[in-house]
């Protein structure tokens, strides 16, 4: 009697507060009228299968590959064997500079540029500021299975082991206006290396040199204090390069 | 599936369906996206439909696997994922300051306990069904739900009125 007591109340409680939340009456036609087209749903672009590769190479290589330097567009993205094998010119590369960036408990340093037919591609080093804090990525969903146990390259190790004491800093970067992209991570010693690239970028500016704006979010997992703060960063002229190899 | 049926079928749900996905994404367009998607595979697979479960629990199994899917590939999109009354949809109805704010923490728990708890009081599905259709153990399910319910602070229990 009290679960169904409760369950009313929560329902009752998810409809009253939603009430304007409600659908399109025409969804019925519109999915006849897609079904009938054999089309795809008409959704925005949505994760790559590079993603879904990379996060899952992430998660399962963590440490296996902690020695290799994921921060370098050119072994990140060039090498054979990595997800994106992309014909990098070195030349390309270009240095951004973080202009703004006023978030009080991360450290993010910019390293690399690079724009191919694939996007914009931007490499940071994300590190915590005090030394009893640790960063994980959004994405990488550090979450216990069942027994309470993380799993890194068939090796199991508890959450608490893991983090030694250290408050996990759970952050994400992402571009304001937002655009569709992929992002990798790796975790290193001092922090980890992002990189992300940006579908749909404005050619002339990226062309000419432009500022770009970002967003950052940074939620402590242990006190669940949020920081979001904005960060701008600035690239000189870059010429687009091919794509994947 | 006769047009009327399916009419009927998205009529009876969607609004159910969208404020689930609402809750899950934390996104209202792509909580939108997620319900035309569940209704697409819905109306592809329909006539593989066993009838071992509900319409309605089949249909909700469908939403919370796509939001899953979907879920992956938020990252990006999003503004900003702190919650917090202001990013709520519009009032409409009258409800208790308490309502909105068992909403609030239901969309912070962590996306594997907000799904069991979405599943569990929302849409009245027991533990069996909500570890089949999350491809679970069953007593992940109870795991989660217990975490939940000590994360909402006994939010659920007790209702007052608007």
């Amino acid at each position: 009697m009290r679960e169904e007591a409760e369950r009313k109340a929560f329902q009752q409680a998810v409809d009253r507060r939603l009430s304007t939340l409600t659908g399109d009456p025409r969804l019925a036609l519109k999915i006849r009228v897609q079904a009938l087209q054999e089309g795809e749903p008409k959704m925005k672009k949505k994760i790559s299968f590079a993603l879904v590769s990379a996060l899952a190479l992430v998660l399962i290589s963590a440490v296996a590959l902690a020695a290799a330097n994921w921060a370098s567009i050119r072994e990140f993205l060039g090498q054979e064997g990595t997800v994106a094998r992309m014909n990098i010119v070195e030349e390309a590369i270009v240095k951004p500079e973080i202009t703004v960036y006023d978030g009080k408990v991360l450290d993010i340093q910019a390293n690399e540029a690079y724009w191919s037919e694939e996007g914009l591609s931007l490499t940071f080093h994300v590190a915590a500021k005090e030394a009893d804090k640790m960063v994980v990525y959004y994405g990488g969903e550090i979450e216990p299975d069942e027994n309470g146990m993380l799993w890194f390259d068939g090796e199991s190790i508890s959450l608490e082991d893991w983090r030694q004491g250290r408050e996990m800093l759970q952050y994400d970067i992402w571009v304001e206006p937002t655009l569709e992209g992929w992002a990798y991570f790796q975790r290193d010693e001092t922090g980890e290396s992002y990189i992300m690239t940006l579908f749909g970028c404005d050619e002339k500016l990226l062309a000419k040199g432009c500022e770009m704006q970002l967003r950052v979010r940074v939620e402590n997992m242990q006190t669940g204090d949020v920081e979001g703060s904005g960060m701008t960063i600035k690239l000189p002229p870059m010429t687009k390069q091919e794509g994947r190899k | 599936m006769e047009d009327s049926a399916f009419e009927e079928l998205v009529s009876q749900n969607q609004d159910k369906l969208l404020r689930t996905c609402y809750l899950y994404l934390r996104d209202r367009q792509l909580a939108e996206d997620a319900v035309q998607e569940t209704f697409l595979k819905a109306y592809r697979s329909l006539p593989d439909f066993r009838g071992d479960s509900s319409q309605k629990t089949w249909l909700t199994r469908i939403a919370i696997n796509t939001c899953r899917d979907l879920y992956r590939s938020e990252w990006f999109r999003h503004l900003d994922r702190r919650v917090t009354p202001e990013d709520l949809p519009e009032r409409g109805a009258s409800f208790s300051s308490r309502e909105e704010s068992l909403i609030v923490e239901v969309m912070r728990l962590p996306r594997k306990l907000r799904e069991v708890t979405l599943l569990y009081y929302y849409h009245g599905m027991d533990e069996r069904e909500i570890a089949e259709a999350l491809d679970i153990a069953r007593s992940s399910v109870s795991d989660r739900l217990s975490r939940a319910r000590k994360k909402l602070k006994g939010m659920i229990e007790g209702r007052d009125e608007a």
